[in-house]
């Protein structure tokens, strides 16, 4: 099997493909160059002494007629339309043996490309568990295929088809099966001939039972409420300590490089510019890697489609459906591994929307925002006899985001992405161990993927606003504190030019240039905006808040700090979400929508706040 | 007076209309209003083109039995089940599926 083109990996969605696919390829994946598409399909390759396969994983479909955009990719690729993945010269065809039904009704479709094909039969051990028998010879005698069955989680058979990829005897081109003209016919072909291939004898027990529970109408929402507050502890406050540990590092190796490098500039640009920005990456991947673990596991196991279908109602609502819940949850955590995890949203238009609302979700990064703002301008009052202004406050801008994420949603799929999207279907999958070799390759895969992708361009971006706020340079006499060196540094800076340079466009909305620049400044993250005010400002606010507080009090006007606040629930002020939106949308355009439509709505409701509050 | 009988014989065409939809509405089985565990067989399906043939390629075709298995909470999706086959689908109001209850 010499060519230039890779082998492609088929399947139905859920049948065991990607577990194989990573098990078989390890690490060894390689970043796909297929311009002008937003989902890639995962290339790896497998070698064998001195011969390597390239092998593609293609997003798994249930006929070849598409009812999504990841089915569409699927048909696209294996017809040889697709305008930069060139077609397989051979298909590895995943055959779930516990769902043979529908894997062969796709299989008679894509027997019909005449593409030399093997078959790799998955499951054989779900089949077993249900005392039931699938007879791989008369498959390979109806198909005129090699079958290699697999059980894909322990790795069993895994090494046969490998060494089967490299061996030309076993590729065959397939025994045509009967033309069929109507679905109908296809069917009844598909049932027909599971029915002489497989017998099961048992039903799935397990996945009986635990529907029982995790399907119940009372159980089922208690013990979902109860997956989506593990998950959503672990992203926010299980990263926590690792991300600590993360800015504590860096922040050492910063004040390392500004201590033992010649002062000056270059020592400037290595530890504010170079360490912090690689920093300010890095401190993403706790958050990333947990959440990928529960979505593949979530996944994997098959809670993912119940999820998808206890939350749908509520989705729908807002004009999405079930699958949209999960990246909007993440969302709350940092919105960069939440549109990550929208991958998981078969359809293109839901998955779209899904994306520009996620930073509309009350981020991590906006919380010390929050906080300084609403501990120096909100009274610690107690209203009714249990709540404290303060707190209602903070909750109030959580629900905000939200809330109004999901306007925007409904809004959006009203007009820009409206069509005929299908109605919500899904296909139950039985409940089954994940894979660890594949769950760790798969999250392995995507922490190194946002590093090359994302983490190239939010380091190259906050490169550029270190410059802007580091020259030009002033020189100082060293009677001047370093406090104030700073504050004079950042004032005459081209960041602070700009941010004076703009305020005007910022009056209307109760900032002054120091507050613009504040507002500039977290461009690099949300939470800079704290360091910027401190700089500004003068005031310490490495040991505490207080120094900062007290400042912000007595020079900021009340209206104008709610209006901060208000800005911060919508404004998209994260150069890393809009790196990270580029990268799964494909091009500049939407992270610029995102942008404005977000910055539209964070100076309106700012403005409305501002001329009530003053 | 003429006018007077011809409204009173319209409203009472609408009324009888109103009255054989709601009859109608009610009485026919959908999966709508059937209890979780009836089975059924389905008769048709009208709507969304793109609906009706994933439904179809996923084996549930006019003739499938079937079995209700359960309702999302506040009117979610429906669960179904045929031979080895568990799907989930929104009853959208795009899609109409007309069923025959057999017990």
């Amino acid at each position: 099997m010499k060519s230039n083109s890779p082998i492609a990996f088929v399947g139905t969605p859920n049948c065991g493909k990607t577990t194989v696919f990573n098990v078989l390829t390890g690490m060894r994946k390689k970043v796909g160059n297929f311009p002008g598409i937003t989902i890639e399909p995962s290339l790896g390759s497998v070698s064998s002494g001195k011969e390597s396969i390239e092998i593609l994983d293609l997003p798994g479909l249930y006929s070849m007629l598409a009812t999504s955009f990841d089915e569409e990719l699927t048909i696209q690729v294996l017809k040889k339309e697709h305008v930069s993945i060139k077609q397989p010269h051979g298909i590895v065809f995943v055959m779930d043996a516990t769902n043979i039904e529908k894997s062969l009704y796709l299989y008679s479709q894509v027997a019909e490309l005449g593409i030399p094909m093997i078959i790799a039969l998955t499951m054989v051990d779900g089949v077993k568990a249900r005392s039931g028998v699938i007879d791989d010879i008369a498959i390979e005698r109806l198909t005129g295929l090699s079958v290699f069955p697999i059980v894909g989680h322990k790795g069993i058979g895994l090494e046969d088809l490998k060494q089967g990829l490299f061996n030309e005897q076993s590729w065959h081109i397939p025994i045509l099966p009967p033309s069929f003209d109507e679905i109908r016919d296809r069917v009844h072909w598909a049932k027909n001939t599971a029915d002489a291939v497989l017998s099961i004898k048992e039903p799935d027990t397990l996945t009986g039972r635990l529907d029982a529970i995790l399907l119940h109408p009372i159980g089922g929402i208690l013990s979902f409420a109860i997956i989506m507050a593990v998950f959503f502890q672990s992203i926010f406050s299980w990263a926590i300590p690792f991300m600590d540990m993360i800015e504590a590092g860096f922040s050492a190796l910063e004040q390392f490089a500004l201590q033992n490098l010649p002062s000056g500039l270059f020592s400037d640009l290595i530890a504010r510019g170079l360490i912090a920005g690689v920093g300010s990456v890095i401190v993403f991947l706790p958050q990333i890697i947990i959440l990928n673990v529960f979505v593949v596991i979530l996944e994997d196991c098959g809670y993912l489609a119940r999820a998808a279908f206890l939350i749908d109602r509520f989705m729908g609502l807002f004009g999405l459906q079930g699958r949209s819940f999960i990246p909007l949850l993440g969302s709350y955590a940092c919105a960069i591994p939440g549109i990550m995890s929208a991958r998981i949203i078969p359809s293109h238009r839901d998955r779209m929307t899904t994306m520009l609302i996620a930073p509309l979700m009350t981020c991590s990064a906006r919380l010390p925002v929050y906080t300084l703002i609403i501990s120096a301008f909100i009274p610690p009052m107690i209203v009714g006899t249990f709540f404290s202004l303060q707190a209602i406050v903070l909750a109030g801008l959580y629900i905000l985001g939200g809330l109004t994420g999901l306007f925007v949603a409904f809004i959006m799929k009203k007009s820009m992405f409206k069509g005929d999207v299908i109605p919500f279907l899904i296909e139950f999958p039985p409940y089954r161990l994940p894979s660890l070799k594949s769950l760790f390759v798969t999250v392995s895969d995507k922490a190194l993927d946002f590093l090359k992708s994302a983490g190239t361009v939010i380091v190259a971006l906050s490169l550029v606003l270190w410059f802007l706020s580091a020259f030009p340079r002033l020189e100082f006499t060293d009677s001047i504190p370093d406090i104030q060196q700073q504050q004079m540094q950042l004032e005459q800076s081209y960041a602070g030019q700009m941010g004076k340079a703009i305020a005007p466009i910022f009056e209307p909305i109760g900032f002054d240039w120091k507050l613009t620049i504040g507002v500039l400044g977290s461009f690099a993250a949300r939470e800079v905006f704290v360091s910027v005010m401190g700089q500004l400002y003068g005031a310490d606010t490495s040991d505490s808040d207080a120094s900062l507080r007290d400042t912000l009090q007595q020079t900021i006007p009340f209206a104008s700090a709610l209006s901060v606040l208000a800005f911060y629930v919508y404004a998209l002020q994260c150069i890393s979400t809009m790196g990270i939106l580029k990268r799964e949308t494909g091009s500049w355009k939407w992270p610029a929508f995102a942008f404005v439509y977000m910055f539209i709505l964070a100076y309106g409701f700012a403005y409305i706040v501002h001329a009530i509050a003053l | 007076m003429f006018s007077i009988c011809s409204h009173g014989f319209r409203t009472a065409i609408w009324k009888n209309r109103f009255a054989s939809w709601a009859i109608g509405y009610l009485m026919s089985e959908t999966l709508r209003n059937i209890p979780i565990g009836t089975i059924a067989i389905l008769t048709s399906i009208e709507g969304n083109p793109e609906f009706i043939r994933r439904l179809n390629e996923l084996g549930f075709l006019p003739g499938t039995k079937f079995t209700l298995l359960r309702r999302a909470p506040f009117g979610g999706p429906v669960e179904v089940s045929y031979g080895n086959t568990r799907i989930a689908f929104r009853p959208d109001a795009s899609v109409t599926i007309h069923i025959h209850v057999l017990s």
